[in-house]
């Protein structure tokens, strides 16, 4: 008889998408919440699957998530596993190392949440079913700098040994480190499966007698996790072979999408060229809502009518994408340049861009009034937000510079607004 | 862009006009002057080279001839370079075409323009008075930042400074210093509303803990507390139902005693004890009652043996019945007759007969008088009064009459009446006298005489006023005057030769000081000129000419030389009036003006000549006309003055008519009193009065009126004699009438007395007392009728006296009454005896009958009594007793007995109930130890104990619930999640916005550095163009423009030549219009420095300028035009002279010429 469980890691369970497209109320009625419904759709595959059991292998909640709705929404959903008679075997990660949401929580008996020291369940199986050992350790502090390896117990002889695990592995980019251990070590270790979490993108190490699964998020929450999201469904069959399938599970899914306009000459044409490209997108991807971050390149007449009218090519787009179905536009960012024929504007506005560009914009006059201008919005800002212009003084100025360089763009944009018409 | 060719196909007054500006020439200037009268069209040309750029307005003013659907309008525009043929129709997009009719981008016809767009067009380049004007106050209201409205007119941008405050505006919708309105504002309140809502609905996870630790240990504490509460409460159970058993216990123990004393007895049948009493009652009663039954039978046979039966009265019954019917009748007559005798003594036929003067009278119905005598008798009393009276009146009016009679004899007697011819000339007298007016002659002769007067001086005045002639009277009459038309045509005559020569009078004063003015002018001018006048020039070539021909002729040295100097003299002379030309122009003007002048004067020296001659020869003739009528007049001879004249004779003629009415009035007055005078004296004469012969006519009428009254009272002294004398016989006939009367009624009087006893002796006769007589005899009749009346009733009442009487004696007999008293006593007595009678009898029957009953009731009681007494011995018997009194004790003790054993079982079943015991001994032992004082202070200590567990318990309780509630509200529902999904959303937004507030503010601000830059950089060119430009327009008058620091940024102003320096809206129209132009000039130069060549329109906007200001801007205009096309549109007729002396080049289009013209390919294209 075989052994069937779900895997997965990094619910970041209500943790908020982090979309300006949120701002159409609509839209939050669709894809808000989208942590909890890809967590509900989990718990649907596994009661759907029948599987025997759900490996949650760390970070459920965000660090500062200390509503206890959340635990009791937690609570609730393995409840239902519960009675399904699913198992549930729950690690800490770095971000619920020290969560005591789930403490608080009376957990139904079929759920086993590991401590801080490495623990081995036996599975109860029925008679003549080859045995199960499930090998957990939590996270006691958001930070493990050493392997936690060393701290499993050796795998049960003759027994299906799945270890979980929060890992940064090797460590990759944009990502600390967080018990670190190499896939080598893993596949030497004896155990068949490693139920690994962590990293928020998929990948996997699949040998003959072992598999190595870190299956990234179920559900994207920015841009920066972009792509399709998914989580494993793992059979171990009696002969002890593994096969892991990926399931997909996210209800929006983040993308970029880069446009190249160069030649457009015609406003229409542009929003319906750039249309069609979110189009095509959209149906190249099979989850219910797309948000996507629009960038248009390349080298056309209309660069400044572009960078003018941003925000009613955003709008364009959205009406457009909202028709077609489920295409919903996160932001759309112009890096035009202006066509050799539509630059020939009157001599006065390309003196006055030029002096711009090549003698206020180093002025220190300019940089002090810039800095003025910052300084009195940051304090208007709310604290959570007062970091935005830069943390110290190098990304500050830096930013300024960026502020400088696209706002007189656009002005110079508008101020060309009679000619472009 | 240049316009080669503009087709004014459809539009306005148009139709296919073509204004071709041909082509340029290399090298000259392109200068165009379309030159049109009013209504020509220029206007339209001008806005139609606008709208073939720009388009053609929703609301074009140049749809009345052609409708908006078929307009058009076209032309050949170079663009870049290329010539391209365009079409523009009326359309709101899409309306211009090329030259197939396709359409193409508005953009293409606009490409060499750069964004300067229609307005910015207008503003600069396209200008007409108001654009012009309107243009230079907008230059005035940028508040002098000169540097930027440059570049605004340079970059196409009308308003910059519009843009980047609209853009600001955009960032400052995020955020705008110390506003506490914005979208940042409104972000920071949404946060806030979200953290509170989350707050609300939120449960952390710390409060979490905190709150399962106290429900824990609340409910540990709510246990403890509870089982506290329930010990005290057993325990004062406990001791409420010692307590409460303690009464019931000592009642049972009482009774129990009582038990035991009583003694043992039979219990009864339980009815006996209800029976017993009814026994009792019933003895007694029965006892009674037989005793009184027997009691009264014996008195009723007392009774009815006293009671006696009268039957001899009861036989009587009936005849005792009648009497009492007779009784009433017999009482009434009783009590009357008395009365009745006494009315009948009282009737007064005695004092009647006093009355009569008959006392004594044995049967006073003698004197009754039949109905016919008394009525003669009254009717001759009421006759007698009038006999009377008439015959007395009549004796006093004869005796009036004799009076008068006798008085008239006295005065003279009696008079014969006048004759009637006598009569009838009196009566003509007075007629005369009524006929002859009385008016006063003496008063109105006065009045006439005065106005004679009056008339006579009236008129020696106007005979005065007709001086210097001095005629008669009479003459004036027949003088043979002019005609009052004559006399107007004389006067209008007159005045017409005045006015003439009082208006060229008038030019003569004029036109001389003119002339030696002119004179003197020319003289200066001609000293300055030398004597190169026209005539002297001519003279020259002539002489040249003459010598040129001479020299042809000959072709000798000397024929040369003489033509050699005579050219030279002429060349000097032509070269000094070119040096001269102006001031030869002069010379020329002024000899024009001085022959003109001496003309006029010439004229006017005629006109005025005529008229005094006119004057004079009117005068002639009417001095003539004079002569005719008034030869000796000496008058003046003016028409005014011969009209006053004749007025005058026409007063002077009134005043003679007016005497002579005066005096014949007069005549007429003595001729009439005359004539009276006679009438008078002829009339008395006929009747011989007297008068003198000489008396006038007032004392004739005195005479005459008193003539007349003579005769007048002696006629009627006559007629009154002759009235008396008729009235006496009158009266005398009607005295003897009345005493005939009165004695035929002294007759009838005596006769009618005679017939009754009035005649008898003693009997009054006269009328008053016969009529006395009468009354008293009515009198007496009723009297007589009464008495008889009564007499009649007091016999019938004594018949029924009588009878009664009777009858009571006979029944009073009968039942053996004493008649010793009066008959009413006997009869009471007779009542009475049968009254006693009848009640007997009735008493008798009645107590018979109660008798039988009395009889009856003891039989029954007898029989009741020895059923009672059967009763009785039952129970003496059962209970050994002999009396009554001993069975109801011994009833008593047996019910006592049985009340006790009840209530003894049911205290015992009480107390057992209430205790919980269930055995009676064991609670009587313990009631036995117990202490109820003692009891009681321990349950009065419980009592608040219990109070204070009680709350303690609610409280626990309500704490324990609080916390449960808290615990049982979280549920793993969203709206947190939802809310913080919010929260994330808003500051994602605050953060966008702040980036795009900080990238709009650093725009903003580079944009500003940046265009300082740029105005500091060209501003110093644009100021020396514009300098230079209004310094060639003005003419020098001003040296140019220069900025100034104002108070709000630099102000414009106009430096003059002398170094003065005044704001723009300090100089007068024409200098404010030379600047503003000065701008566009410069402003075009600067716009074409670094862009293709644009058109430069300008529509008369030298209105204000003289020609030489025109000149000089035309001069502009052709240095304008060496880089660009320059179309200026006038209706001066001399701008385009002036124009070609600057600019021979100039291409001059007569719009006259072009409304006609056709292009035969455009037609056919059609």
């Amino acid at each position: 008889m075989t052994f069937r469980f779900v895997h997965t890691a990094d619910i970041h369970l209500d943790s908020p998408l982090k979309t300006l497209a949120l701002r159409n109320a609509d839209l939050s009625e669709l894809i808000g919440l989208a942590t909890r419904r890809a967590f509900v759709r989990i718990i649907d595959l596994c009661v759907d699957e029948h599987v025997d059991a759900l490996v949650l292998a760390g970070d459920l909640y965000d660090g500062d998530q200390t509503s206890m709705k959340t635990a009791r929404f937690l609570a609730e959903q393995l409840r239902r596993l519960d009675e399904a008679g699913i198992k549930t075997f729950i690690i800490r990660g770095n971000h619920d190392a020290l969560s005591r949401i789930t403490a608080e929580l009376i957990m139904p008996d079929s759920v086993k949440v590991f401590g801080a020291s490495a623990d081995v369940v036996h599975v109860e199986r029925k008679p003549g079913q080859f045995p199960v050992a499930v090998h957990g350790l939590s996270f006691a502090k958001p930070h493990a700098p050493e392997s936690l390896l060393r701290h499993y117990a050796l795998p049960v002889p003759d027994a299906a040994n799945i270890g979980i695990m929060h890992t940064s592995l090797g460590g990759s980019a944009g990502h600390d480190l967080y018990a670190p251990c190499t896939v080598a070590d893993l596949q030497q270790s004896g155990f068949q499966y490693w139920a690994l979490g962590h990293i928020h993108r998929r990948s996997a190490v699949e040998a003959e007698s072992s598999a190595i699964v870190m299956p990234g998020m179920p559900q994207g929450r920015d841009i920066n996790e972009d792509g399709a999201k998914s989580v494993s469904l793992v059979t171990i069959r009696d002969d002890r072979s593994i096969v892991v399938e990926e399931r997909h599970t996210s209800v929006a899914q983040f993308e970029r999408l880069a446009i190249d306009i160069s030649g457009a000459t015609d406003w229409k044409q542009l929003v319906v060229d750039v249309s069609a490209k979110l189009d095509a997108l959209r149906s190249s991807i099979s989850v219910d809502h797309l948000v996507a971050r629009i960038q248009v390149t390349g080298s056309t007449e209309l660069a400044w009518r572009i960078r003018r009218d941003i925000d009613l090519l955003c709008t364009e787009l959205e009406a457009r994408g909202s028709i077609a179905g489920n295409g919903w536009i996160d932001k759309v960012h112009s890096a035009c340049t202006p066509s050799e024929t539509s630059s020939k504007g009157s001599g006065a506005l390309e003196e006055l861009t030029s002096i711009i560009e090549n003698e206020v914009g180093v002025a220190a006059e300019y940089q002090q009034e810039l800095r003025s201008i910052a300084d009195e919005l940051r304090a208007q800002l709310p604290a959570e937000l007062r970091d935005i212009f830069g943390t110290d003084e190098t990304t500050f100025r830096e930013t300024l510079e960026n502020f400088a360089r696209e706002g007189s763009a656009e002005v110079m944009a508008r101020l060309r607004g009679g000619e472009v018409e | 862009m240049r316009i080669n060719r503009l087709d004014l196909t459809r539009y306005g007054k148009f139709t296919d006009g073509v204004m071709d500006f041909g082509s340029t020439a290399p090298g000259s200037p392109d200068l165009h002057v379309i030159y049109g009268p009013n209504e020509a069209g220029k206007s339209t040309t001008f806005d139609a080279m606008l709208d073939l750029i720009f388009g053609i307005g929703t609301t074009s003013r140049y749809g009345f001839l052609h409708p908006y659907s078929s307009m058009r309008i076209g032309g050949s525009i170079k663009i870049v370079g290329e010539d391209r043929e365009f079409v523009r129709i009326k359309r709101p997009q899409n309306s211009l075409l090329d030259a197939n009719g396709r359409v193409v981008p508005d953009a293409l016809i606009r490409t060499d323009l750069g964004g300067i767009d229609r307005d910015a067009f207008t503003t600069m380049f396209s200008l007409d008075e108001k654009t012009l004007e309107r243009g230079g106050e907008g230059i005035l209201a940028s508040k002098g930042d000169l540097g930027e409205l440059l570049f605004s007119a340079s970059a196409g941008l009308s308003d910059l400074s519009r843009h980047l405050s609209a853009i600001r505006a955009d960032a400052d919708v995020f955020y705008r210093y110390k506003a506490r309105s914005g979208l940042l504002v409104d972000f920071k309140k949404r946060l806030a509303d979200l953290k509170a809502r989350r707050d609300e609905l939120d449960l952390q996870v710390t409060e979490f803990q905190r709150l399962t630790t106290d429900r824990k240990n609340l409910g540990r504490a709510h246990d403890e507390a509870l089982e506290e509460r329930a010990a005290t409460q057993r325990r004062m159970d406990e001791v409420k139902r010692i307590l409460a058993a303690l009464g019931p216990m000592a009642r049972l123990s009482a009774a129990r005693h009582e038990l035991a004393q009583t003694d043992d007895v039979p219990y009864p049948p339980a009815f006996w004890r209800g029976e017993l009493a009814d026994l009792r009652s019933e003895e007694v009663e029965g006892r009674v009652r037989l005793e009184q039954v027997r009691k009264s039978i014996a008195r009723t046979e007392q009774e009815l043996e006293d009671t006696p039966a009268d039957q001899r009265a009861l036989d009587l019954s009936s005849r005792v019945a009648e009497l009492s019917d007779l009784q009433p009748r017999y009482i009434t007559a009783e009590n009357d007759i008395p009365k009745l005798s006494a009315r009948v003594a009282e009737l007064s036929i005695e004092n009647i007969l006093v009355q009569l003067g008959r006392r004594g009278e044995i049967e006073p119905a003698r004197l009754l008088l039949d109905a016919q005598t008394v009525g003669t008798l009254r009717a001759l009393i009421e006759a007698k009064s009038g006999v009377d009276a008439r015959t007395a009146s009549a004796k006093d009016e004869l005796k009036k009459v004799e009076r008068a009679s006798a008085a008239e004899e006295e005065n003279g007697g009696v008079r014969a009446e006048a004759s009637p011819d006598t009569a009838k000339a009196f009566e003509h007298l007075a007629a005369t006298l009524k006929a002859i007016p009385r008016s006063d002659e003496q008063v109105a002769f006065r009045a006439l005489s005065r106005r004679r007067d009056a008339a006579s001086v009236a008129q020696a005045e106007a005979l005065s006023r007709l001086l210097p002639w001095r005629g008669a009277i009479a003459e004036l009459s027949s003088m043979v005057t002019p005609s009052a038309a004559r006399v107007d045509q004389w006067k209008a005559a007159s005045k017409d030769a005045q006015d003439k020569a009082r208006t060229a009078r008038a030019d003569l004063d004029r036109l001389e000081p003119e002339a030696k003015r002119i004179a003197a002018e020319l003289d200066a001018v001609r000293s300055q000129v030398g004597e190169i006048e026209e005539a002297r020039a001519i003279a020259s070539r002539a002489s040249r000419d003459e010598a040129w021909a001479a020299h042809r002729r000959m072709m000798d040295a000397t024929s040369a030389d003489a033509f050699e100097d005579a050219m030279k003299s002429d060349d000097r002379l032509v070269s000094q009036r070119l040096l001269h030309f102006a001031e030869i122009g002069r010379l020329g003007q002024l000899l024009q003006r001085d022959a003109a002048l001496r003309t006029d004067i010439e004229t006017a020296s005629e006109s005025y000549k005529d008229a005094l001659d006119n004057q004079n020869a009117l005068r002639l003739q009417i001095s003539n006309k004079l002569a005719a009528f008034a030869s000796d007049g000496g008058m003046d001879a003016g028409p005014f003055e011969v009209e006053d004249w004749l007025r005058k004779r026409d007063v002077a003629l009134r005043a003679r008519e007016e005497l002579a009415g005066v005096d014949q009035e007069i005549a007429d007055l003595r001729d009439r009193v005359a004539r009276s005078k006679k009438l008078l004296e002829d009339a008395m004469s006929a009747v011989n009065a007297m008068y003198h012969p000489d008396a006038d006519i007032a004392a004739l009428f005195a005479a005459a009126e008193d003539a007349l009254s003579d005769f007048t009272i002696a006629a009627s002294r006559a007629k009154e004699i002759a009235r008396l004398h008729k009235e006496l016989k009158e009266r005398q006939q009607a005295f003897t009438d009345a005493s005939r009367i009165a004695d035929e009624w002294e007759l009838e009087w005596k006769r009618a007395c005679d017939g009754c006893w009035l005649a008898e002796p003693g009997a009054a006769q006269r009328t008053g007392a016969v009529a006395e007589i009468l009354a008293a005899l009515e009198k007496l009749a009723s009297a007589i009728e009464s008495r008889d009346s009564l007499i009649d009733r007091v016999q019938k009442m004594e018949k029924d006296r009588a009878l009664f009487e009777g009858k009571v004696l006979e029944l009073c007999k009968q039942l053996s009454i004493p008649l010793e008293c009066s008959t009413r006593e006997l009869a009471a007595f007779v009542y009475e005896r049968l009254s006693i009678a009848e009640d007997g009898r009735d008493r008798r029957k009645k107590l018979t009958q109660e008798l039988g009953d009395l009889r009856k009731d003891e039989v029954s009681l007898t029989s009741a009594r020895e059923v009672l007494d059967a009763r009785l011995a039952e129970m003496f018997e059962f209970f050994g007793a002999t009396t009554l009194g001993e069975v109801e004790a011994r009833i008593e003790v047996s019910g006592r007995r049985r009340m006790l054993q009840r209530s003894i079982s049911a205290l015992e079943q009480e107390l057992l109930e209430s205790s919980g015991k269930d055995d009676m001994s064991k609670l009587e032992d313990m009631i036995a130890s117990a202490d109820r004082d003692l009891l009681e202070d321990e349950l009065a200590r419980l009592m608040p104990v219990l109070a204070d567990q009680d709350g303690r318990c609610s409280e626990i309780f309500h704490l324990k619930s609080k916390a449960q509630d808290a615990l049982d509200i979280i549920g793993g529902d969203e709206r947190v999640a939802e809310i913080e999904e919010q929260r994330r959303t808003t500051l994602l937004e605050i953060e966008e916005s702040a980036r795009r507030y900080m990238e709009l503010r650093a725009g903003v601000a580079a944009a500003e550095q940046g265009l300082r830059l740029y105005r500091e950089r060209h501003r110093s060119d644009m100021m020396a163009r514009a300098s230079s430009a209004f310094n060639t327009i003005s003419r020098g008058a001003y040296k140019g423009v220069a900025a100034q620091p104002g108070k709000e940024g630099e102000v414009l102003i106009a430096v003059s030549a002398s170094g003065g320096s005044n704001a723009a809206n300090e100089l007068s129209k024409g200098a404010r219009f030379q600047l503003y132009l000065a701008l566009r000039v410069a402003g075009y130069h600067e716009v074409l420095g670094n862009r293709p060549p644009i058109p430069f329109v300008a529509d008369d906007i030298m209105e204000s300028f003289d020609d030489f200001r025109a000149e000089e801007t035309f001069r502009l205009f052709a240095e304008m035009a060496q880089r660009g096309q320059v179309v200026y549109l006038t209706h001066h007729r001399h701008l385009i002279d002036i124009a070609r002396s600057v600019c021979p080049s100039v291409r001059v289009h007569d719009l006259d010429a072009i409304s006609v013209s056709r292009r035969p390919d455009a037609v056919a294209a059609e």
